[in-house]
């Protein structure tokens, strides 16, 4: 085993995925939100239209 | 000038969508812990070796949202529909975040690595001057108004940021970096390579879900913001 190589690399690996995974989470659910907020808005906003327009 | 009144028409539906981002999810859990599970520590980095499985995809992904950015760009400003100019956003903000990714994921690489979590070396310094263009893109787009100025102005910051790409890819063969270069499937495990692409289909499908559900709602937003603009004048 190199000099780099120790049980204590498991924290690094392991605060690297849950990043990973974080950011993955984060963003689908900020996705989420922006579309289901973008969603109400345009449903709201035609919903005023009066007939015929 | 943009025709804007098409962008109310025909709004996309999540369809078999929502199916491919329910694959993407279980494509990425399983190349995930495949990696994590079944790769063998490396000689010299141990398990450390099983971080390449996340930062090296997230950084192949980020330089693949900045080709779509600068695709979709010099599409708006040859043809000037506003629907380039949302592909264009919506991929800069999902590279945004696998750039953010790529340096953290760096850092956490760097500390135990080289002993540093940061160093001024050319591949770290132009990933982040990537990153930073990429939220003067966001930015830019947050202030301007006007949609037809917004999409030309980001056009140009969002070609800007993609000419950075190649000098990333080769800064570690231009300049003399702490940052290794590029490994060659020869020469690593057959192993380390497989789940190291398998992650990076993951990686790729997660990408290309979040971009096109990012569009969506752009077109959901500008057509919301046409309606309201329509009632306005119907008021007046």
């Amino acid at each position: 085993m190199g000099a780099i190589a120790s049980e204590n690399n498991w924290y690094y690996v392991g605060a690297a995925f849950a990043i990973s995974w974080c950011v993955i989470i984060g963003y689908a659910v900020r996705v989420y939100r922006v579309m289901a907020k973008a969603r109400k808005e345009y449903e709201d906003a035609t919903a005023s239209r009066p007939r015929g327009a | 000038m943009t025709a804007p009144s098409d962008l109310s028409n025909d709004l996309p539906r999540p369809g078999y969508w929502r199916w491919f981002g329910i694959f993407a999810f279980l494509f990425l859990i399983a190349a995930q812990a495949t990696g994590l599970i079944t790769s063998i520590p490396d000689r010299d980095m141990g398990h450390l070796q099983k971080i390449m499985y996340v930062h090296v995809p997230s950084a192949w992904i980020m330089s693949l949202t900045f080709v779509a950015v600068l695709y979709y760009s010099f599409l708006y400003l040859w043809k000037q529909r506003e629907n380039d100019d949302l592909k264009a956003a919506s991929a800069a903000e999902v590279g945004a975040a696998f750039c953010g990714l790529t340096l953290v994921l760096g850092m956490i690489w760097g500390r135990p690595a080289w002993g540093v979590w940061w160093a001024w070396d050319a591949r770290l310094t132009s990933t982040l001057v990537l990153f930073l263009i990429t939220i003067g893109y966001l930015a830019l787009r947050a202030f301007v108004e006007d949609p037809h100025r917004r999409a030309q102005w980001s056009a140009a910051v969002g070609i800007l940021g993609a000419i950075n790409v190649p000098i990333v890819y080769m800064s570690v063969r231009w300049w003399r970096t702490l940052h290794q270069i590029q490994s060659n499937p020869s020469t690593v495990d057959p192993w380390y390579v497989f789940n190291l692409r398998t992650n990076a289909f993951a990686f790729l499908f997660i990408m290309i879900y979040f971009i096109r559900q990012r569009y969506v709602a752009a077109r959901y937003e500008r057509a919301a913001e046409l309606a309201v603009q329509a009632a306005a004048l119907r008021r007046n």
